[in-house]
């Protein structure tokens, strides 16, 4: 090995070296018993002679120069700290944050959205009477519409008599968020644009149903208000949740109190729409229903349908946090497993 | 309902690929779900919601496909004549409420047989067994023009007669499936001239029904009212393709069309002849006139349709317009009764021409300011902090079961004990709405125990509901959280006790939502704990008696606190009950009312200059009987400022609470530093070591205390 090599693999080393022990190290692979120099010392022996105080003094000059260098990185190790050294690798002391609920952290996002649209947000009962969650919403009794959702009714209270079956009882769980539109348009008067998200209530419980979810009703009355609109503010909202690019259809469909009604589809995102299980291969995945507040509901909440027109949608929280998060048992929401919330 | 798409060719001409068949249907509201079978044999899954009774047929939705492709709709009707009476038989409609038309026919000299095959193809791709000819040949009408029909055995039908009535009062009936039902008073059966013979559009009934060995039939195509088959069918508990068709209105005026139909059919394969057709339709149909204006097709799509497209669309739906220069007036068939208003025919317009053909535009909105305060927006900042503490957010069902509050050992005068009940629950488990949300909370822990977490900290914020006697139930929104350590040894240890882990928590939503030193500010909020420990119970019978409180909130107007929550640590005996087995653990919970805290709101904050001029600190340690309080400290130092006029203390800050061998057995040490500062100065040593000298014999006397050595 040439010496200047030598010189420069030792200071290259020893820029490297961040501690006591580790120049230590270095020291006695240079210049310890069994060290680099001290084999070429050793080495000189078999060496002509008359090339030997040549390189006798190179060696004695590089070992001056190694010791040198050591006893300077020493001063300057001491200078730094005393303390011993951490471990990094140790994880740190903090208190692990806890999770937030996907219902809620999808809620939470919804209601942004609207309010950053300019959207109100409102609140209603849970517990709710037939009229407000059934016929100011123009789904009168004995209507088939009524089969669409299945309801939890309430004994009504105070009463005694044990008896009462389901269909006496005029006080039910609110099978959709929609009562709050006609409690909001009973109060103040158009331009109205609010939302009311909240728990909603059907009997029903499966792989796909639990008794109980939330929804976002919108609604937005004002004169002037088209359709065209209705799809403008949804495809708008639906880009932001979903990503700009993705496809939204309307359909039309039925609900008692919009009309004309639809139903939004997004192009499956799965097989970007060319039909898979996600989308029982229609390529299209329901994502919420919608419509033109019909003139029967909005009579009855006392606005005049010959100046003002209006649309509401509706959507199911999580449903969307299921397709966000790709969560295929919606019983999970529920269970308050800290293996799955921990996950959000 | 099953569309076979070959079935549909009768009708229309079909020159698209069943897909595109499908995608047409879907994308005018008839949403096809599914496609079974290829090209000739393919059938639909077709999606008709309740408004469209019309489309519970090949001839209904091949009226609408006529409406979307332009294609003419291939209907022609063969009319015999009619007579309203009969001397065969003689139909009578008593109540004519609910059933508004009745025809029938006789056809004498039928062989019942097995259907030819065409049929039974037919039939079963809609999904209907086949039974017999004649059976089947009114299953086959139904399906092709959605009018339910029933073939009695006419020797069976006493008395020459047909009476539509109510029952009149509870009656026992056996219909055609060999079950015995009562039928309520109001529910309208097919009289004979003696006895019962039909569930009015649901079921006929065992006795008068069509066998193999039947000659002759009269067959029935009626219109009953939907909701009262709707009534029967559902209190019943029975439901038959006729019944879920009468519910969604068929047509009355298409009655004499499935008679004949079917009469034709029968003739042909099961022989016989036919009589005239009997046809007791005492109030016409009148077709309602619904004004139409382009213009407010306008006003709601947002969209220009020319008056052309309006009336092609309309028209070949079948309806009759009459009217121009964007003024109409749309007679509406019998088959679309569901047609009422205006906004109704937009719609029909709207779905034929295409959502797609609707462009999206913005809405201009009235731009207003408010302040949402929704719960969900107010719970943002607590629910932060609490993750930031490590508590991980959960939601339960609204349910509890009603020995809940044994469990809990709630006492009977309790508020919690009003519960709402459900009446059709899922489950015992659900059988009432519950009226706290700790329950759920700890069901949650024991799960997450069984999974062996061994830090669970959990809370939730929802709805409780207590029957207070109104018309609905009083709602509140509550915070409840609980909160177990594991025994497990942990890399970074941390004693704490949970209790003041906890009352830390419920600190620091004090602190963050009211951050101003409370006697500083206008309103003067106090929140504080009042440990409330009587004689063996604390206030919250599941709670420890000695390790729980009260959290009460105090502004500065009000006479007494408000009690809005507890803190404490589940009794043994409860958590014995519940089945909580963690060993040398406690479990902490929290409950709290954010309607009560949402409704202090935010507090005016004004600044406040902080001192300019250092302190000087001096530590005391003191030993106290055991069960003084830290408070005790504050409010002797708080005495002796006030009794000697001094504002030199600034603040007295506990460091330390030992109890051991050390400070004797009943006693505790309180060691604490004391903040001595001036507004005006820098104070001098010699002064501060004076006062303190003064102010702990004060200390001590106050506290009956004693130095610690
Ligand atoms: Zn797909």
């Amino acid at each position: 090995m040439d010496y200047l090599e030598l010189r420069n693999s030792f200071l290259s080393e020893l820029h490297g070296v961040l501690n006591t022990v580790e120049l230590q190290a270095l020291r006695s692979k240079y210049t310890g018993k069994k060290g680099v120099v001290t084999q070429k010392l050793k080495a000189m022996a078999a060496a002509p002679k008359e090339e030997r105080a040549a390189l006798g003094k190179a060696v004695n000059e590089i070992k001056d120069f190694i010791e040198t260098q050591v006893k300077e990185k020493e001063t300057a190790l001491s200078k730094k700290d005393t303390r011993s050294y951490v471990d990094l690798t140790l994880p740190g002391a903090y208190i692990k944050p806890g999770g937030r609920h996907p219902v809620k952290i999808i809620l939470n996002e919804i209601i942004d959205i609207f309010v950053s649209m300019g959207f109100a947000v409102e609140d209603g009962p849970e517990v709710e009477t037939d009229y407000y969650n059934f016929e100011a919403l123009n789904i009168p009794q004995n209507h088939p519409a009524r089969d669409m959702q299945d309801t939890f009714y309430i004994k009504p209270q105070g009463a005694e008599s044990p008896s009462h079956s389901n269909v006496e009882s005029n006080i039910v769980l609110r099978t959709h968020t929609s009562p709050v539109q006609i409690r909001v348009m009973e109060k103040r008067k158009p331009p109205l644009m609010f939302i009311a998200p909240g728990k909603v209530y059907r009997c029903d419980s499966d792989i796909s149903h639990t008794p109980i979810f939330h929804q976002v009703e919108g609604l937005m009355v004002d004169e002037g208000i088209t359709f065209a609109n209705l799809k403008a503010v949804l495809e708008a909202f639906l880009h932001i949740v979903f990503g700009p690019d993705v496809p939204v259809r309307f359909r039309p469909s039925f609900f008692p109190f919009t009309e004309p009604s639809a139903e939004v589809d997004l192009c499956c995102f799965a097989c970007k729409g060319s039909g898979c299980r996600v989308c029982k291969n229609s390529g299209w995945i329901e994502i919420l229903g919608a419509g033109m507040v019909d003139p029967r509901v909005l009579n009855m909440a006392g606005i005049d349908t010959e100046v003002y027109s209006g649309f509401a949608f509706g959507l199911g929280i999580e449903r969307i946090a299921s397709l966000r998060y790709g969560i295929d048992d919606i019983r999970l929401f529920y269970e308050g497993d800290l293996r799955f919330l921990r996950q959000f | 309902m099953l569309l076979p798409i070959e079935w549909l060719s009768d009708f229309i001409e079909i020159t698209e690929t069943p897909d595109r068949v499908a995608a047409m249907l879907t994308m005018a509201g008839l949403e096809v779900e599914a496609v079974y079978g290829e090209g000739h044999d393919s059938v639909f899954e077709v999606n008709i919601t309740p408004n469209r009774g019309d489309c519970l047929s090949v001839l209904g939705l091949a009226r609408d496909l006529s409406a979307i492709t332009g294609r003419t709709l291939k209907l022609k009707d063969s009319y015999d004549s009619i007579t309203q009476t009969s001397e065969e038989i003689s139909v009578e409609i008593t109540d004519t409420d609910l059933c508004r038309r009745y025809s029938g026919k006789i056809i004498r000299g039928v062989k019942v047989t097995k259907s030819p095959d065409w049929l039974i193809k037919r039939l079963e791709a809609a999904g209907v067994r086949a039974i017999n000819n004649v059976v089947d040949i009114t299953n086959y009408v139904l399906f092709e023009l959605g009018q339910p029909l029933h073939a009695f055995d006419l020797y069976k039908l006493r008395g020459n007669a047909i009476r539509v009535k109510r029952a009149g009062g509870a009656l026992k009936v056996r219909a055609l499936d060999g079950v015995d039902r009562v039928v309520s008073g109001d529910s309208l059966l097919i009289w004979d001239g003696d006895r019962p013979v039909a569930i009015a559009g649901v079921m006929g009934c065992e006795g008068s029904e069509v066998t193999n060995e039947t000659t002759d039939i009269f067959l029935e195509s009626a219109w009953f009212l939907p909701e009262s088959v709707r009534k029967t069918s559902k209190t019943l508990g029975l439901r038959s393709e006729s019944s879920f068709r009468f519910e969604r209105a068929t047509d009355i005026g298409g009655t004499l069309r499935a008679l004949n139909k079917a009469a034709e059919l029968i003739l042909e394969l099961c022989g016989g002849s036919a009589s005239q057709s009997i046809d007791v339709y005492p109030l016409r149909y009148e077709p309602v006139n619904v004004a139409l204006k382009s213009k407010n097709v306008k006003r709601l799509l947002g969209v220009n349709i020319s008056d052309d497209t309006i009336r092609g669309i309309l028209e070949r739906l079948g309806f009759i317009v009459s009217g121009n220069n964007g003024v109409f007036s749309v007679s509406v068939p019998s088959h679309r009764t569901d047609i009422e208003l205006e906004a109704d025919l937009i719609e029909e317009i709207a779905r034929i021409h295409g959502y797609n053909n609707i462009p999206s535009v913005m809405p201009r909105a009235v731009v207003s300011a408010k302040v949402n305060k929704h719960k969900e927006i107010l719970l943002r900042p607590l629910g932060n902090l609490l993750r930031q503490a490590g508590f991980t957010e959960t939601i339960n069902y609204s349910f509890m079961p009603l020995d809940t509050l044994d469990t809990f050992l709630i006492p009977d005068w309790d508020e919690r004990r009003k519960v709402v009940e459900v009446l059709n629950p899922l489950s015992k488990e659900q059988s009432v709405l519950r009226t706290f949300l700790l329950p759920a909370l700890i069901e949650n822990l024991k799960l997450n125990f069984n999974f062996r977490q061994n830090d669970i900290h959990l809370y939730e914020a929802g709805t409780v509901f207590i029957n207070d006697g109104n018309m609905l139930p009083k709602e509140s929104f509550k915070l409840s959280m609980v909160s177990y350590v594991g025994s497990a040894k942990k890399l970074w240890s941390d004693d704490t006790p949970i209790f003041y882990k906890l009352k830390g928590i419920v600190d620091a939503i004090k602190e963050s939502l009211w951050p101003a030193d409370e006697r500083d500010t206008e309103e003067g909020i106090l929140l504080s704990y009042e440990l409330d420990i009587g004689l063996t119970l604390s206030e919250q019978p599941f709670l420890s008696a000695t390790n729980s409180g009260r959290v009460v909130i105090k502004r500065k107007n009000d006479a007494i606190p408000i009690p809005i929550g507890y803190i404490g640590l589940l009794s043994t005996e409860v958590m014995h009950k519940l089945g909580l087995k963690m060993r040398n653990s406690a479990v902490g919970v929290v409950e709290l009312s954010l309607d009560e805290i949402f409704n202090v709101g935010q507090l005016p904050l004004r600044y406040k200059p902080f001192p300019k001029y250092p302190s000087i600190v001096r530590d005391v340690a003191i030993v106290v009987n055991s069960w003084t309080k830290q408070e005790k400290i504050d409010e002797s130092i708080e005495a002796y400022k006030n009794t000697h006029n001094i504002d030199l203390i600034e603040s007295v800050e506990i460091f330390d609470v030992y109890t051991g061998k050390s400070v004797g057995e009943g006693k505790k040490s309180i060691a604490c530093h004391i903040v001595y500062r001036s507004a005006e100065r820098t104070l001098v040593d010699t002064e501060i070591d004076d006062l303190h000298g003064r102010v702990v014999r004060f200390l001590l006397e106050e506290t009956e205390g004693t130095l610690r050595s």
